[in-house]
């Protein structure tokens, strides 16, 4: 169990625990399970508290804590074994999920394309479709568009260069709307 | 950035702005690109309408999937990890 004298574990909660929810979501969007995502978390934790001393008063706490999730999660977590799935999205235009929801208002003239985005789509079908996603895209989607890191934070994070962030995420944005757009036409109203 | 005197070709400026669609919602453009993307937006209510749909999207996003938060028990967990004989004060 670590030991650290009582200043360094107030400053650590105050500093730490409060990006836990932000962990979790991450965690359990990569693992894509509740109980790795759990342990995830809860690894992360333990050897952010073991390098407590070597963090900067100061600097970016969510990012340190997000660059030893996502070490942790390249390390441990992610199947390496997986075959590296094949994807089609050469044929994915930009702008689908609007050209479809557009062509549907002037069609029937129901919700416009943002009303149906908004009303239309639930917590699930987002989770769902990032679950869906190719390991490596589903890694830039996350650390980007739900937390908000910058391309030269993800490539650090992840170990790739900034354009195969950009790539990746420029991929993985297309196929989130696939999915959503295939969410919304199975779930009409 | 383009020197030449003559306007641009619309279908250029749309293709300009929508090459840079990824960044812009990233804001990684530098401000001179994000300008020039947000001109041509003016401009072009086509891509104005598509846009604005992306940045709504991504907001849309964003704000539902923050309603997934850490199970209780996780936090009882971690600071029962950390040594903490209590879990301190609750969250309010």
């Amino acid at each position: 169990m670590p030991t650290t004298p009582h200043s360094n574990q107030s400053a650590f909660d105050t500093q730490m625990l409060p990006h836990i929810d932000a962990l979790y979501r991450t965690a359990l969007g990569m693992t894509r399970n509740p109980q790795d995502a759990d342990d995830l978390v809860q690894d992360t934790y333990l050897r952010a508290f073991q390098y407590f001393h070597q963090f900067e008063g100061g600097t970016n706490a969510r990012a340190w804590l997000f660059r030893i999730l996502t070490n942790l999660f390249i390390n441990n977590y992610r199947k390496r074994t997986r075959e590296p799935e094949r994807v089609s999205y050469d044929e994915m235009e930009d702008f689908f999920l609007y050209n479809r929801l557009a062509d549907a208002h002037s069609s029937d003239g129901g919700l416009t394309p943002e009303t149906a985005i908004m009303q239309k789509v639930e917590v699930e079908a987002i989770q769902d479709a990032i679950d869906k996603l190719p390991d490596e895209y589903r890694e830039a989607v996350i650390l980007s568009d739900m937390n908000e890191f910058s391309y030269q934070d993800i490539s650090e994070m992840l170990e790739i260069p900034i354009g195969t962030v950009r790539s990746r995420l420029s991929r993985g944005r297309k196929l989130i709307q696939k999915s959503l757009w295939a969410f919304t036409q199975d779930n009409p109203r | 950035m383009n020197e030449t005197s003559q306007a641009p070709v619309e279908f250029n400026q749309c293709q300009q702005a929508v090459q840079r669609l990824n960044e812009y919602l990233s804001r990684e453009l530098t401000s001179d690109e994000t300008e020039l993307v947000q001109e041509h937006l003016q401009q072009c209510k086509g891509c104005f309408d598509k846009f604005h749909f992306e940045e709504t999207l991504l907001k849309t996003i964003r704000a539902k999937i923050s309603s997934v938060t850490a199970p209780s028990g996780l936090r009882e967990s971690v600071l029962k990890l950390l040594g903490r004989d209590s879990a301190g004060p609750e969250p309010s």
